[in-house]
């Protein structure tokens, strides 16, 4: 609230004539108009922060600064207020109320500091430039100066406006630019994901006593696991198959160009009418020329003889997938036979032969089964995943993968996986 | 995961770096950082010492990996046909590079990935060290 009239005159002080000549506004008066000004004029002390118009009132009075500093203020309250000027001893506030036809206040103002100021109603203002009219002179020259100095805060605010736009403009371009740039990566990234899965086999063989299963679920948008089956030798009387599964040691894009080289290395060696230790050897070989950076890919290889059931198998540092004995009930692992392929190039990996007889089966896999973790940081372990490949044994090698899949997300549940899961089954039937 | 750092003094000056804690997916960017820094502060004999890592995933056999080919990269001259022979014939193992103690969760994850058919593992710090 703007100070009332009556609680100004309440702190009404007698007014000190030599004071009012000191006032540049009053200089150039005669004598006779400053002692009648002092007989005339109040003078008050407002306390700072007292506001004394607010814009858009009506104005009756205005104010002549003795002592304290009064601002100006446009807009007051809202988000456009801007501060116009400060007001100090000799200046005075609030003249153009007035004389505007309208009488209201053009802006607010507010003490900024304890005042002493000097106020004059319109009455005797109007009194003032009958009996004074080279007043009028005067105050038009002030009135100038501040109309040019508003002119020129509004070029300024509607500068710094402008400047404003134009960088929220820019950085609009810049976000959007970076929109269109994620988009595209994820484009990328979606088209990278179609083309690796084209590399990964759409059905299993079928072969006549045999049942096969396969499972491929990457982590991430792409992925460093890899399982595959190769036709062998097809030219042969007894053609045979070769059955992969990879895991690269590095994940996300890296992990899953180092997957696509791997399979085309793989797959160009086996086709070579040498043993499987030799293809694969020969793989490391051409993996090592390419695997900068460190990286390198555990691998288990078999070719299979679907006619006999003899499994010939090279274990390049790949968890030992398992195998299962109907005739007795039993388990076994197919250990190593090499190191992972990548980390030396010279040396030699070995091979070993199984035979697989009716109901037999290995379960290979990759770490992302075992080290599947739920929220609690705690794993999957081999131990889940060998009783349900147990318990489902004697089930189709599709449901040995399915139950063991259901199982992982059930144990992991909303934690995001993290690693690629990839799992084959190979069954001998009959 | 800690892993602090010591010097020991055999034929060759060798570093140990004693790894306490799993070497998982979270803790192996800090293990092969810590290693790598060994190796640029100027150790070229390393014994990584895992009498106190329970559980280690492939990211360790990945950390492992990077270590030797550190230690063999700055010894490319030493390729030389006993070595190539070495390799062949599966009885090469790093000159400096050496593996002391696992566990024995740690020593199948070594056995599996063939990191044993390259690395020494010794059983005790001393022999590590003489092995220089």
């Amino acid at each position: 609230m703007s100070v009332g009239v009556s609680s100004l005159a309440d702190q009404r002080q007698p007014v000190n004539e030599s004071l009012l000549g000191r006032v540049p506004l009053f200089a150039s008066l005669p004598g006779s108009e400053i002692h009648h000004l002092a007989e005339s004029l109040r003078q008050s002390e407002i306390p700072a922060g007292t506001l004394l118009f607010r814009e858009g009132e009506h104005g009756d009075r205005f104010f002549i600064v003795l002592e304290g500093q009064i601002e100006i203020i446009k807009a007051m309250g809202t988000p456009e207020e801007r501060v116009l000027g400060v007001r100090g001893p000799g200046e005075y506030i609030g003249e153009m109320s007035l004389l505007n036809r309208d009488g209201l206040r053009t802006a607010s103002a507010r003490a900024l500091t304890r005042l002493q100021v000097l106020e004059m109603t319109r009455a005797d203002f109007d009194a003032l430039l009958h009996r004074q009219p080279t007043l009028a002179y005067e105050m038009v020259r002030v009135l100038s100066v501040r109309l040019r100095e508003s002119q020129n805060r509004t070029i300024r605010d509607l500068q710094d406006k402008n400047r404003q736009l134009a960088e929220a403009y820019e950085n609009l371009k810049a976000a959007q630019a970076q929109l269109i740039e994620k988009e595209k990566l994820e484009r990328e990234l979606q088209l990278a994901l179609e083309v690796q899965s084209s590399l990964i086999p759409r059905a299993t063989p079928r072969l006549a006593g045999w049942d096969f299963a396969a499972l491929w679920r990457p982590a991430r948008v792409v992925s460093g696991d890899y399982y595959d089956f190769i036709p062998l030798h097809a030219e042969q009387d007894a053609p045979g198959w070769g059955v992969v599964i990879a895991d690269v040691s590095d994940k996300g894009m890296p992990a899953a160009l180092f997957m696509v080289l791997s399979r085309s290395i793989v797959r160009a060696s086996v086709a070579h009418p040498l043993s499987p230790a030799e293809c694969i050897t020969q793989a490391n070989r051409l993996i090592c020329a390419d695997a900068t950076g460190g990286m390198f890919v555990t691998l288990f290889y078999t070719a299979l003889g679907p006619s006999d059931g003899r499994l010939t198998y090279v274990n390049a540092g790949h968890n030992p997938p398992l195998l299962y004995r109907a005739d007795r009930d039993q388990w076994s692992d197919l250990t190593r036979t090499g190191v992972a392929l990548g980390m030396l190039s010279m040396c030699k990996l070995d091979q070993r032969v199984i035979q697989l007889e009716p109901g037999d089966f290995v379960f290979l896999y990759t770490d992302g089964v075992t080290e599947a973790a739920n929220e609690q940081g705690r794993r999957f372990e081999e131990d889940n995943m060998r009783r349900i490949v147990h318990e489902h044994r004697r089930a189709p090698a599709a449901e040995i993968v399915s139950a063991v899949e259901r199982e992982v997300s059930r144990f992991i549940g909303d934690n995001p996986p993290f690693d690629d899961i990839t799992m084959v089954v190979a069954k001998r039937v009959s | 995961m800690e892993i602090s750092v010591s010097h020991e003094q055999g034929r060759e000056p060798v570093t140990v770096l004693r790894m306490k804690g799993d070497i998982n997916r979270a803790t192996a960017d800090q293990v092969q950082a810590q290693a790598r820094q060994a190796f640029e502060a100027g150790a070229r004999n390393i014994v990584l010492d895992l009498s106190e890592v329970p559980y280690m995933s492939s990211a360790g056999i990945r950390v492992i990996n990077d270590l030797f080919n550190l230690l063999r990269g700055d010894s490319a001259a030493e390729m030389d046909e006993a070595m190539r022979q070495g390799l062949r014939d599966g009885t090469y193992k790093s000159p400096h590079l050496k593996l002391l103690n696992p566990t024995r969760h740690v020593q199948e994850v070594l056995n599996m990935a063939g990191i044993d058919m390259f690395l020494e593992i010794h059983g005790n710090l001393k022999d590590a060290v003489a092995s220089f």
